[in-house]
């Protein structure tokens, strides 16, 4: 179904756009008077960050993320704990178990994930996984792979990137068989959680036009071998070597694909990853002001320092603004708004600013701040780890200067189109 | 969370800009861009957009506004900057106005308010001095009680406006007794009190700013905005307000570079597609932070640390922008607006000469930085 929207935004024209009904909001014709301009989260939403931030502060603390980088980043006591409150099918719609939450609602959830330092099969779950579900899957399939994920009973995520360089809009691997089935052969790359996934939603090309087809894989299966490979964040990312694998037709979800609705999964589960990074780094510049305050050399606390006020400063302006370019995208995926433009300004935004803000952050903390046993460091680490899944600035910024009609370039490796699958 | 404007906010907007359009002339561009700045172009466009309430919306009703809120009042400065006539009215609609609401008495309110709001007075601000520049509390210029007048005697500088307004919003010392900052009061002083001598200034941009001189000016009791001695708070909640620029001026000029990039394929070159969509990205987040102010002040909360930031970016990003765009360009946008093959009416060259004024004037992007660590960050001297 199709909607009207009538998006203003508060400078430039005023647009008619398209937009897809999505499971949850369906818009029709113009905002009534008494939505305005509000840049504050709903009670609802203030509400569930309140609680995840209490409970990742008892659950998800420092040592825990040690532990968990220590074991291929992954903890089952949370990750369970996680799923019995149900988050984990937060995205998930009520008929199917979970929560019926927008996107928005996610991206609050992911903020507090990333603020806690927190592991990345949440993520996987909710976006890579369940969304892609939700978009792409027909009743049938929704009904036999929702509800697991509802109960937190499953870990998932999807399978994209391929060599050389994991560039997201490069899917290459074709996928051969016979009518509806599908055989999968080939080589996917910096996977997320893909070891410790029940299932794995694996991207290929099929058909006479070269589709892009989603493909339901179990994670532990003959014929798939998943190589973990450690990250600077303590986070595990996989080689997944597909050797024949057969995919049956109702494991194939029902939707196919083109390369402009792969772009804008990929620029949502961008958002995913901003928000864990504005998270993130919100929690790493609180902990170097309290650091500053702290911290005596020279007769008095560093932070009455200005070259320490100035780099919290430019710290906290860089947060701030990735924080809001996160919100409003996210804010239009919700209210399913086309949003390429935003939503590719604030990965690749978010991914800079997030790098700078943390590189300040950790030089404030001073020597302390690099040992093992500091907080700091962690975030340090994952913030510039997450800059880069799912889209590099450069990636990212393409799209913008192609959404801005900056056209007529050339560049190897453009945005994708379906005449330059191969 | 929402990031669209009501539609009764949209419409108003189309209107603005519906009017603006037409009334808007070369002669007030003209005009704005000359030393004169406010001349008799400027005064009659004012006027018009006084009768529509359109200066100082958020105005309480009866002093000439709407009563409506800050963001529609950002909407109305966003769109004259925009357009290039952004500013007029901004120190008495921005500063004496909410000052005067505030701390005013009734009879200041009933003679000021509505004087402004119909664009029939400019204000100039009167802070800054040879030795008051960031450290405002170093104010020298003095202001001596004499029966029912004060004696003003002293040097201002860098006081633009100070040669087409009717009144300047003056600080002066009252008290050298205790704390530097105790000691200043506010006074709505008639630039036409004999002994006030202005000397001009020119600046890079080609703009003109002012040296003010006090020679014995006799300021009737009255003048004094609130209390004595209490002019430094009232300078800061004020500034806090005032820093929430609106954007529109520099989205302007970005819109038309990003026009003049695509007619001349600046989009096949990586390097310049990269830096392009970067100023773009940054641009939009700037914008949300220029509401974000509008809104929290709607809220009624100060955007004490809100508006540094917004006043902080635009203005370093006026520098890189103009900079980066001259870089893409090459030499062509060196040419001043005059000369022939000027690129976008030398628009660039001039905002870069204009930036470097922008990142001093109103706080200079260290002081920012300062405010924001402290009143952001808790993080004091």
């Amino acid at each position: 179904m199709t909607s009207i929207v009538r998006l203003v935004y508060p400078w430039g024209k005023t647009e008619r756009r398209f937009a897809s009904g999505s499971q949850s909001i369906a818009w029709a014709g113009e905002r009534t008077v008494g939505y305005k301009v509000d840049f504050a989260l709903s009670e609802q939403q203030e509400l569930l960050r309140h609680s995840a931030r209490e409970f990742l502060a008892v659950e998800c603390t420092g040592s825990v993320v040690r532990q968990m980088e220590l074991a291929a980043g992954h903890s089952g006591s949370l990750w369970d704990k996680l799923g019995r409150l149900g988050w984990i099918g937060l995205p998930v719609p009520a008929e199917h178990g979970g929560g019926g939450a927008d996107f928005l609602d996610i991206v609050v959830l992911l903020e507090e994930i990333g603020r806690a330092c927190g592991p990345s099969a949440p993520y996987s779950t909710m976006v890579l996984g369940a969304l892609t579900l939700v978009d792409m899957a027909d009743e049938a399939q929704k009904r036999r792979f929702l509800p697991a994920i509802a109960s937190g009973a499953q870990i998932w995520t999807m399978a994209l990137g391929e060599l050389p360089d994991g560039s997201p809009e490069r899917v290459g691997m074709a996928a051969g068989g016979q009518g509806h089935s599908l055989t999968l052969s080939g080589t996917k790359v910096f996977v997320t959680d893909a070891h410790i996934s029940d299932h794995i939603i694996c991207v290929a090309r099929a058909g006479p036009n070269s589709d892009l087809v989603y493909a339901v894989v179990p994670g532990r299966l003959a014929g798939l071998r998943v190589t973990p490979q450690r990250t600077m964040a303590g986070d595990v990312l996989c080689q997944v070597d597909f050797d024949r694998v057969a995919v049956a037709p109702e494991d194939v979800l029902s939707r196919r694909g083109d390369a402009s609705q792969l772009e804008s999964l990929v620029q949502r589960a961008g958002l995913g990853l901003c928000a864990q990074i504005v998270g993130g780094c919100q929690r790493a510049l609180e902990k170097a002001v309290d650091y500053a305050r702290q911290r005596v050399q020279f007769g008095r606390p560093i932070g009455s320092f200005q070259a320490i006020q100035h780099h919290c400063a430019n710290a906290l302006v860089d947060v701030e603004c990735a924080r809001f370019l996160t919100y409003k995208a996210s804010w239009m995926v919700a209210n399913s708004a086309p949003c390429s433009k935003e939503a590719s300004m604030a990965k690749g935004w978010v991914s800079q600013a997030g790098v700078r803000a943390t590189v300040l952050c950790q030089q404030v903390n001073g020597g302390v701040g690099l040992t093992r046993d500091s907080d700091m460091q962690l975030y340090y680490r994952k913030v510039r780890a997450y800059s880069s899944y799912l889209g590099t600035p450069g990636f990212h910024y393409d799209i913008v200067a192609r959404e801005l009609g900056l056209e007529g370039y050339g560049r190897s490796s453009g945005p994708a189109s379906v005449d330059r699958a191969a | 969370m929402d990031f669209a404007l009501s539609s009764a906010d949209v419409r108003f907007r189309d209107e603005v800009k519906d009017f603006l359009d037409g009334s808007v002339t070369p002669e007030v561009v003209a005009e704005l861009d000359s030393e004169v700045m406010v001349g008799p172009h400027t005064r009659k466009f004012m006027k018009l957009l006084g009768e529509r309430r359109w200066l100082a919306p958020a105005f309480p009703e009866e002093f000439g506004g709407t009563g409506s809120s800050r963001v529609r009042q950002f909407i109305v400065q966003d769109e004259l900057g925009y357009y290039r006539a952004l500013p007029i009215a901004f120190v008495g609609v921005g500063i004496v106005g909410p000052t005067l609401l505030q701390y005013g008495s009734e009879e200041q309110k009933r003679k000021f308010l509505p004087a402004i709001a119909r664009g029939d007075i400019e204000f100039a601000l009167g802070y800054t001095e040879p030795e008051a520049g960031s450290d405002l509390t170093n104010i020298q210029v003095k202001a001596v009680r004499e029966g029912d007048h004060y004696v003003v005697n002293g040097q201002k500088m860098f006081n633009t406006g100070c040669h087409y307004a009717e009144y300047v919003w003056l600080a002066a010392r009252t008290s050298s007794q205790g704390p530097r900052s105790r000691g200043i009061s506010l006074f709505m002083v008639d630039m036409g009190t004999p002994g006030i001598t202005v000397r001009p200034i020119y600046v890079m941009d080609g703009e003109r700013s002012n040296e003010v001189f006090y020679d014995d000016v006799r300021v009737p009791a009255d003048a004094l905005v609130g209390e004595e001695n209490s002019g430094f708070s009232y300078m800061l909640t004020a500034l806090a307000h005032e820093r929430a620029f609106p954007i529109g001026g520099v989205r302007r000029t970005f819109e038309e570079f990003l026009d003049l990039a695509r007619s001349k394929g600046l989009g096949t070159d990586a390097h310049a597609r990269r830096i392009i969509a970067e100023l773009a990205t940054e641009l939009e987040a700037l914008g949300l932070m220029a509401y974000r102010a509008a809104w929290l002040s709607d809220q009624h909360r100060v955007p004490d640390w809100e508006a540094p930031i917004v006043k902080l970016m635009l203005t370093e990003f006026m520098k890189k922008f103009s900079s980066a765009a001259m870089e893409l360009l090459g030499p062509v946008a060196v040419l001043e607006g005059t000369a022939s093959g000027a690129v976008l009416g030398g628009r660039l060259q001039y905002l870069y000469r204009h930036a470097a004024r922008r990142t001093i004037s109103g706080g200079t992007s260290e002081v920012m930085r300062n405010a924001i660590a402290a009143r952001g960050l808790g993080l004091a001297r």
